[in-house]
């Protein structure tokens, strides 16, 4: 089984994300902020991180710059999970290191298929 | 609930004008979609509409019925697999054979909304740029002026949008325009949408170099697929793929095309055969 890590400081989206990618036989990690994910992943880097933009204490694109320059940082596939939904925010994740982008809302289908494309599903 | 009698006689509409073959247990789903069409002509309910129309057999009402029973369901890239086989083994021959001087053409039947037409574009444009393949085409038909409408307006929701298609390829080929993503003018240049009609002679669109017709099929009866087969026949080249949905086959067919041997889904017109009657 693959290994998620959902970064949202929503519960409820944490929770609807748990479920649709449990479905998808993946094992699930949460984190409510940016700067928790990064704990995480210092602990045991995911396969995948299914990533918000807004959060308090440390945003989803700083994270994601972050994780990218830590050990074995290259090797989560990141798709990020967010209402930034125009064209400036997409290329700053593309160019942060982000493979895939999901604008909210979203549902199962959505999900699967943008991971489907980056190989995970 | 629309009677059984009501869903007969749409049965036979939807059979006489369009060729498909109705459901009867999705009684409940044709009334839904009636219902919205009945209010708007002053109606409580969908059967009313139906007893209308049995009085005026030529009533174009029978068009916006029978169009509104017809499934539209699709997505970018839907199945993922055709438009790799497609771009990876079929586009490089046809690339060869047709040079620069002549265009791909390709026929997109049955194409809804438009999200296969203008995926095979992205896929086209993408290897076009890359030098690839010289110019192409896409014909993209549907016999529903009202999906050919929404297809040529390439304007999709968000929740369309992400069905099936990359980031990189949604900030590549469209453009965002309020709540809508819109495909850019270059890639909607490329796609001609027509109406058309799958039982009739196709010879107006002219040949083509490969076929999409996916998750049509499966909506006629076994006569009607065999006629409608033979239609595209004659208007692919010889050796020219069909592909067609993940559960179609070509039963009724064999005359004018084949299973590939290498690709699931795909066939081949037959070479040297001519199909008209």
């Amino acid at each position: 089984m693959k290994s998620c890590l959902v970064v949202d400081d929503s519960r409820v989206i944490r929770k609807v994300a748990r479920r649709i990618l449990e479905d998808l036989r993946f094992t699930i990690d949460e984190a409510g902020d940016g700067l928790e994910a990064l704990q995480s992943c210092r602990k045991t880097m995911p396969d995948a991180i299914l990533l918000d933009w807004r959060m308090p204490v440390m945003s989803g694109v700083d994270f994601l710059k972050q994780l990218r320059k830590e050990p074995g940082g290259d090797k989560p596939v990141v798709v990020f999970c967010t209402t930034e939904n125009d064209v400036a925010h997409i290329s700053e994740a593309i160019k942060a290191g982000a493979d895939e982008y999901i604008m909210k809302p979203f549902d199962g289908d959505i999900l699967q298929s943008k991971f489907t494309e980056v190989g995970l599903v | 609930m629309l009677s059984d009698a009501h869903v007969a006689e749409l049965a036979r509409a939807a059979r006489r004008r369009v060729g498909v073959a109705l459901d009867p247990s999705k009684a409940q789903m044709y009334h839904l979609r009636l219902t919205p069409i009945a209010r708007r002509e002053g109606l409580t309910h969908p059967g009313e509409l139906i007893e209308m129309g049995l009085m005026r057999p030529d009533d174009p009402a029978w068009d916006v019925m029978v169009d509104a029973l017809l499934n539209a369901e699709t997505s970018f890239f839907r199945d993922r697999t055709p438009f790799d086989v497609f771009s990876k083994a079929i586009l490089p021959e046809l690339a060869h054979k047709r040079g620069e001087s002549d265009k791909i053409r390709i026929w997109s039947a049955g194409c809804s909304t438009g999200q296969e037409a203008y995926s095979l574009a992205m896929l086209l444009h993408e290897a076009r740029e890359e030098g690839r393949c010289g110019p192409f085409e896409v014909i993209a038909t549907d016999i529903s002026e009202r999906l050919l409408d929404r297809a040529r307006s390439g304007a999709y929701s968000q929740f369309e949008a992400q069905r099936g298609l990359s980031i990189r390829r949604l900030i590549r080929h469209f453009e965002r325009a309020g709540d809508t993503w819109r495909i850019s003018d270059r890639l909607r240049a490329s796609v001609r949408f027509i109406n058309h009609n799958l039982l009739h002679d196709a010879g107006q669109l002219g040949m083509f170099d490969a076929i999409f017709c996916r998750n049509v099929l499966s909506a006629f009866d076994a006569e009607t697929r065999a006629d409608v087969l033979e239609r595209l026949g004659e208007a692919a080249h010889n050796d020219a793929p069909l592909f067609l949905g993940a559960d179609e086959d070509i039963a009724g067919g064999m005359r004018c095309f084949t299973p590939s041997r290498v690709h699931q889904g795909v066939f081949t017109r037959i070479t040297g055969r001519a199909v008209a009657a």
